[in-house]
C-alpha cells in the first residue's frame, strides 16, 4: 500500500512540476541498471553532486 | 477495521508510523520540511494546502488534522472551512488562491497543470520555490491521504482530538509522534 502510495506523489510530482521526459528508452535502461545495482540513494547522489559541480562552474 | 495487524490505540497515521519506523522517519522529514520549516509559504498557508488537498482526497483524519494545524497557525478556523468549500471565494491572498489552483490539479493529475496556472501564480508573487513546494505538499499529501485510507486506520469523529493535533503539530512540527500514547479506542472503532 505504501508503494502504491508513494508512487501517486512521485508521479504527480514528476508531471505536475513539467519536468523534461526523454523519449529515449536506452537512457531508462541503463539507470534502471544502476537503480537496480546501487540503489535509489547511491544513484541519486551521482547526479546532485553533478548538478552542484555543474551550478558552480 | 485496519486491514492488518496495526497497533491499537493510534489514529490514522501514526498507526503505520509506529508499524514501520524505518519508513516513518523520512516521511516524517518529508512532512516537517514542507510543513514545518521556514524558507516557503506561511507554515498556516502550507497547511491550507495540504488540508485543501486532504479534502479533496476525502481522507478524514489528514483534512481534520491539518485543517486544525492551519487554525491554529492563522488563528482562524473559519477560514479552513472555506477553503474547503470554495477557495476562490475565501479570504486569502490571490497568490494562495493561484497556488491552489495548481495544488488541485496536481491532486487529480500533474499533467493537470498547464503554463497559464503556473504564470498566474507568478504574476500575484509567488516563487519558484513556492511553486516547486507546492506541488510537492499536493502530491505529497496523494501519499499521505492514501496510506492513511489504504491500511484502513482507525481515524476518530471527536474534533477536540484534532484541536490538540493541530496545536502540537503547529507548535513542534513533524519530526516527533503528535500521539505519543496509545490512545482509548472504542470497541467497534472502525
Amino acid at each position: 500500500m505504501l508503494i502504491a502510495a508513494a508512487f501517486c506523489m512521485y508521479n504527480r510530482y514528476v508531471d505536475g512540476l513539467g519536468t523534461d521526459q526523454p523519449d529515449d528508452e536506452a537512457l531508462y535502461r541503463e539507470r534502471g541498471r544502476r537503480v537496480a545495482r546501487d540503489g535509489y540513494v547511491t544513484v541519486s547522489e551521482e547526479y546532485l553532486a553533478s548538478h552542484a559541480h555543474t551550478a558552480t562552474h | 477495521m485496519p486491514h492488518i495487524h496495526l497497533p491499537e490505540g493510534f489514529p490514522g497515521i501514526s498507526a503505520g508510523f509506529v508499524f514501520r519506523p524505518e519508513t516513518a522517519k523520512p516521511m516524517r522529514q518529508l512532512a516537517h520540511i514542507l510543513l514545518h520549516e521556514p524558507g516557503s509559504l506561511t507554515p498556516g498557508e502550507r497547511e491550507l494546502i495540504a488540508t485543501f488537498v486532504s479534502s479533496r482526497n476525502n481522507c478524514h483524519f489528514c483534512q481534520a488534522s491539518h485543517g486544525a494545524a492551519a487554525a491554529c497557525h492563522l488563528g482562524d478556523a473559519t477560514v479552513v472551512a472555506q477553503v474547503k468549500a470554495d477557495f476562490l471565494s475565501a479570504p486569502v491572498s490571490n497568490k494562495l488562491k493561484a497556488l491552489l489552483v495548481i495544488a488541485g490539479k496536481v491532486q487529480q493529475d500533474g499533467k493537470l497543470v498547464t503554463p497559464a496556472d503556473v504564470e498566474a501564480a507568478r504574476n500575484h508573487g509567488a516563487t519558484d520555490i513556492e511553486i516547486h513546494d507546492t506541488v510537492l505538499i499536493a502530491a505529497a499529501f496523494c501519499m499521505f491521504n492514501r496510506y492513511v485510507d489504504g491500511l484502513g486506520t482507525w481515524q476518530p469523529g471527536e474534533p477536540e482530538m484534532y484541536a490538540q493535533m493541530g496545536r502540537q503539530l503547529a507548535a513542534e512540527g513533524y519530526l516527533a509522534p503528535s500521539i505519543k500514547e496509545p490512545l482509548e479506542q472504542p470497541v467497534s472503532a472502525g
